[in-house]
């Protein structure tokens, strides 16, 4: 019975060998590509400080992917600022005072808006703990409810069978019976 | 008589209003003092409302085709100079049409239910016809008192003002009905589950019939999501495909629930567990599909997909507020009903999985419904605008949605009531293998984050345990069938639809985590200005700007480069961005995007045209995705395993033997004795 | 085990866990579930009547809700004018610090913006009226090309100091989102008004006779 869920080796090695084809295929589409050249350094720090400023007249997008003539001119002004000299929390700070918090794209974390990071995490953890006393309950429940039966081999067909050789799994045998009645009897 | 469409329209909407009224009063006296005349009645009220709501959509439509500017609604969204392609989505185009076409689509969906259940489900049919009606009624309140699409101006307008242009595309044809059909059919589970409550009947006829609504909702609602991150990708134009934008949240929330059901309903099925979170489930995915119309509509939360500020938003706020009332009054009246009937053996079983997978998915939407409404909420309180990006989704979002594609891959492993170790041990070793070996050989090969070879690992974990389990399935049929593996793998669909279809949808999933994963981890872009000749490099591309070309046709002037794409020193492509001006909306230029897919490297080249100067240079925007085209391919894959997911069975078609369908069953009444079906047996 | 619980697809066997605990447990999740939903109802429920205009924030300027919308808008966080270096349509160049002692106008507009040319005749005409009380106008021509911009120079007849803000990132500077917008600036150098849209005539006379009033003072 138990020897129909081994794959057999030939699969085995067809799942083995289709895998290292994938992963193959996928480190050569991602990594074989060179760095881009007419993206300089200076350029990527720019596209990383503008994606984190909200384009203030284009919904949902960051600077950086506004197509609007202010979100141009606010990525020349942030080059600009980063040939100067300034630092990211700088230019950061310097379109907060211009255009107020709302210009960033991900609330700070601080003060009311630590609330936003707050409030899933502990929403997380309490259905979590939700889960675990629901969990807690139901596996008492269940334990003190079945008579000790042993690790089954979950379902297929010739239970029966097994079940008439296997005195661990008889136990499960009425209930079986019982929840295929019922199901014959009902619509599906 | 001298009947304009508009004084039909008008005439037509407060008919359907009151055909609703009269659906809900009938139902409701002819239930209470039990006059199968009544209820008849009523039913036929409904086939008649879906009737007059298709006149009121095609006399719409007929008043757009022939540019009727009389009608305040027709002078806004379309204009002489539109195509008739693009007349015909502007239907849909302003905020009363789609009201309109939503309402249409519940009057239609809800006369095919309210039939259906009469027929099938004599108990619970007058509920369902009751609460369809009354959400029904609630629309074409809207729709003729408030919103309507049929007001006339003063004085008829010569020419319309036309549809923004951004949207004279043909996916106006698809998105926004897919998405407007998605969220209005979570009434049809909805109002199932409230006559369930109602009827006091929670028995397996009624869970199966919410359950399918239930699919239909998901799937449309999926179908509608996966339309509108192609449109965003090939037309909208600013490089990605999903922007956490409020009203994209919006119609994830409800789709999320729905997902949650999905898979908790088949505990409520096998263990008769989870029955009132199952029922909350359903009433959330209503609430939050109300609550995304709210938003659009309301301008509460501002957005791209905001239409004009209207009248409707405090209407839809009531409406919430009187739906969530009533569902939580009524889960608190019918909680006894919904007791749990079964226990759990182990940690180690699907019963578990789902349960974690409920958790995570619900905190997906809790977490994504809490972002959206975060800046009104803050504005609310402190009076301060805050604006809550992509970025934070992101960063909360993303591990939970790695956490899901795990548990996609164990779950189906794991067995009913218990799975023991070894056995969960000889199912889970070439996966986990896969998993290994994947992220390994990447890491070795340099691929870096090292997140993403993890992440890659994972898709490949989750593939090839689905792909086992489908083998497994296909080799047990073999056995004593001796089929052709193509046959057993077709009977094996054809015969247990719902978990294969299922494996089919897990499938689609890896393809799209992988190409999210792709895009996200390796996108390269640049900005550059190139004078003709110039060349630019980006990854492994060479992309030579040859010139820029003017093409002027009756409405629209168009401008577009010329750049030639090499890889590797060979010509592979030659790309066209463009930016087009309308005749009209010269304020408002749209961009044509360049997209080519490279093969083998499934690479998606995506080029703007951002700006040019007199000097005949020309600044571009390129970016190179990789593995988006995964997306897409799993779109598809979505598509096919939810037509299998819910292609009906015979089993199912059988009706109760021996009852009038009209009669009224009390509701503690004996249950109904249904014809033996041929039930088919699945994996119990 | 009767019908009545048959058809209600009660299981044969009992229940495990204790009946009352469970709804007891069930109440507890929905009274939470339905505090936490009026929560929220009434903060979104304000945040429409804010939008509806039916309540006001006190001390913010009416029109403030979630959209820009025309009219007053809220002083900017920065109160000192930033500076703007102006390349003039009539040649030369001006610049802000310039014109330190006496209050400023400063318009933000462009050629291919409509509201503009609604407002550049009013413009016009109080520059001719105002311009010997010691106000000076400054039109910064924003997101144009220099060739349109002396075309609608010329069409309105714009005499006042107007041109190009080159090598600085004037608009940023002002954090303007949108065209036109317009800073009235006293002689000191602080930002009094902002006005998002355009002027018409009995609102520019009122902000200019206010700084006129503040600079005499």
């Amino acid at each position: 019975m138990r020897e129909r869920w081994i794959p057999s080796a030939v699969l085995a090695a067809l799942v083995a060998a289709t895998a290292a084809a994938v992963a193959l295929a996928l480190l050569v589409i991602s990594v074989g590509a060179p760095p881009t050249q007419a993206d300089s350094s200076q350029e990527a720090e720019m596209r990383a400080i503008a994606r984190e400023l909200a384009c203030p007249v284009c919904q949902g997008l960051s600077v950086a992917d506004s197509p609007s003539p202010l979100a141009a001119e606010m990525r020349a002004v942030i080059l600009q600022k980063l040939d100067q000299g300034e630092t990211r929390d700088q230019i950061i700070a310097y379109f907060v005072d211009r255009y107020g918090e709302s210009i960033l794209f991900s609330p700070p974390k601080r003060g009311f808006t630590l609330l936003i990071w707050w409030v899933p995490f502990l929403a997380l953890a309490a259905g979590m703990a939700i889960v675990g006393v629901c969990l807690y309950h139901w596996l008492r429940a269940g334990r003190a409810h079945r008579p000790g039966a042993g690790p089954g081999d979950g379902p297929g067909a010739g239970v029966e069978a097994e079940a008439l050789r296997d005195p661990e799994l008889a136990a499960y045998l009425p209930r079986l019976e019982a929840e295929l009645r019922r199901w014959r009897e009902a619509t599906r | 008589m001298d009947l304009g469409l508009a004084d039909a329209g008008l005439i037509a909407s407060f008919l359907a209003f009151s055909l609703a009224i009269y659906q809900l009063a009938a139902t409701i006296v002819g239930y209470r003092w039990s006059l199968p005349a009544l209820l008849r009645s009523a039913r036929n009220a409904a086939l008649g409302n879906a009737a007059l709501l298709l006149y009121l959509v095609l006399t719409l439509l007929v008043a757009l085709e022939r540019h009727d500017f009389s009608i305040a609604y027709v002078a806004e969204v379309s204009s002489r100079s539109m195509p008739w392609s693009v007349t015909v989505t502007s239907l849909w185009g302003g905020q009363p049409g789609s009201l309109l076409l939503w309402t249409c689509g519940l009057a239609v969906f809800s006369a095919v239910a309210v039939w259906r259940a009469y027929r099938d489900a004599p108990a619970l049919a007058p509920f369902a016809g009751a609460t369809l009606a009354a959400i029904q009624a609630f629309f074409l309140f809207l729709v003729t008192f408030v919103s309507s699409p049929f007001t006339r101006l003063p004085v008829p307008a010569l020419d319309g003002v036309g549809l923004n242009p951004l949207l004279w595309d043909d996916g106006m044809f698809i998105h926004p009905p897919l998405l407007l059909t998605g969220f209005m059919s979570f009434s049809l589970p909805f109002a199932f589950v409230v006559a369930g409550l109602l009827a006091g009947r929670l028995d397996r006829a009624w869970l199966a019939r919410v359950r399918r609504w239930a699919l239909v909702a998901w799937g449309i609602q999926g179908a509608g999501l996966l339309a509108g991150m192609w449109w965003a990708y090939h037309v909208l134009g600013w490089g990605g495909y999903w922007g956490w934008d409020p009203v994209e949240n919006a119609a994830l929330l409800p789709w999320l629930c729905a997902t949650a059901f999905l898979h908790s309903v088949q505990v409520q099925e096998r263990r008769g567990m989870l029955k009132a979170w199952n029922v909350a489930l359903i009433v959330a995915a209503f609430a939050l599909s109300i609550f995304g119309t709210f938003i659009v509509r309301s301008g509460i939360i501002t957005s791209v997909h905001s239409f004009a500020l209207s009248a409707v938003g405090p209407y839809f706020f009531a409406f919430l507020g009187i739906v969530l009332a009533g569902s939580l009054g009524l889960l608190l009246y019918r909680l006894p009903l919904l007791r749990s009937e079964g226990e759990f053996d182990t940690l180690l079983s699907r019963e578990s999985s789902f349960l974690v997978n409920n958790l995570l998915l619900v905190g997906i939407a809790a977490a994504t419904f809490w972002g959206t409404v975060f800046p009104a909420l803050s504005e609310a309180l402190r009076g301060a605008r805050v604006a809550v990006g992509a970025p934070f989704y992101q960063q909360v979002n993303g591990p939970l949605l790695l956490v899901v594609l795990l548990l996609m891959g164990l779950g189906p492993l794991l067995a009913w009531r218990r799975t023991s170790p070894g056995r969960l041990w000889r199912l889970l070793r070439w996966p986990l293998a896969t998993w290994a070996g994947v992220s390994l050989v990447l890491l070795a090969f340099g691929l870096r984050p090292g997140l993403a070879a993890f992440a890659f690992g994972a898709c490949a974990f989750v593939a090839v345990a689905t792909l086992l389990e489908l083998w497994h399935g296909a080799a047990v049929r073999r056995r004593s069938t001796h089929e052709a593996w193509p046959v057993a793998f077709w009977m094996l669909m054809a015969r247990d639809r719902r978990r294969y279809g299922g494996y089919i949808v897990h499938l689609a999933m890896v393809l799209i985590a992988a190409g999210a994963i792709g895009q996200a981890s390796f996108q390269q872009e640049a900005a550059t200005t190139l004078p003709r000749g110039g060349s630019v490099a980006v990854g492994r591309y060479r992309l030579t700007f040859e010139g820029l070309f003017e093409r002027r046709l009756p409405d629209l002037d168009i401008v577009l480069a010329h750049l030639r794409v090499q890889q590797d020193g060979r010509e592979i492509a030659l790309m066209e961005p463009e930016r087009r001006t309308h005749r009209g909306w010269e304020q408002q230029p749209t961009t044509g995007v360049a997209i080519h897919t490279t093969w083998p490297w499934l690479d998606d080249l995506y080029v703007l045209l951002t700006g040019w100067q007199a000097d005949g240079s020309a600044t571009f925007r390129i970016i190179v995705n990789p593995l988006v085209s995964f997306i897409w391919l799993g779109a598809l894959l979505f598509l096919a395993g939810t037509l299998i997911a819910g292609w009906p069975e015979r089993a199912r078609l059988a009706r109760p033997a021996g009852r009038p369908s009209m009669a009224v069953v009390p509701a503690r009444g004996p249950s109904l004795q249904p014809a033996a079906p041929e039930v088919v047996l699945s994996d119990a | 085990m009767s019908v009545e619980q048959h058809a209600q697809g009660m299981a044969p066997v009992a229940p495990a866990a204790l009946p009352a605990e469970a709804t007891r447990g069930g109440r507890i999740a929905i009274g939470v579930a339905g505090a936490v939903i009026v929560g929220l109802m009434l903060l979104l429920g304000v945040k429409l009547a804010l939008d509806a205009g039916w309540v006001q924030r006190a001390g913010s300027p009416a029109g403030a809700g979630g959209v820009i919308s025309n009219g007053q808008a809220a002083l900017p966080a920065f109160k000192t004018a930033p500076e703007v270096r102006l390349e003039l349509f009539s040649g030369g160049s001006l610049r802000l610090s310039d014109l330190r002692g006496r209050p400023v106008v400063v318009n933000f507009w462009a050629s291919w913006c409509p509201p503009c040319r609604d407002e550049a005749p009013v413009l016009s005409r109080l520059w001719a009226e105002y311009q010997e009380k010691g106000i000076v106008f400054l039109g910064v021509d924003t997101w144009d090309t220099e060739q349109e911009a002396r075309r609608f120079a010329a069409t309105f007849a714009i005499t006042y100091p107007a041109g190009i803000a080159k090598g600085n990132a004037a608009a940023v500077d002002y954090g303007i989102t949108g065209l036109p917008e317009t800073f009235f600036i006293d002689g000191r150098g602080t930002i009094v008004r902002k006005w998002i849209g355009p002027l018409s005539e009995p609102v520019a006379r009122r902000y200019l006779d206010e700084l006129l009033a503040a600079g005499s003072s």
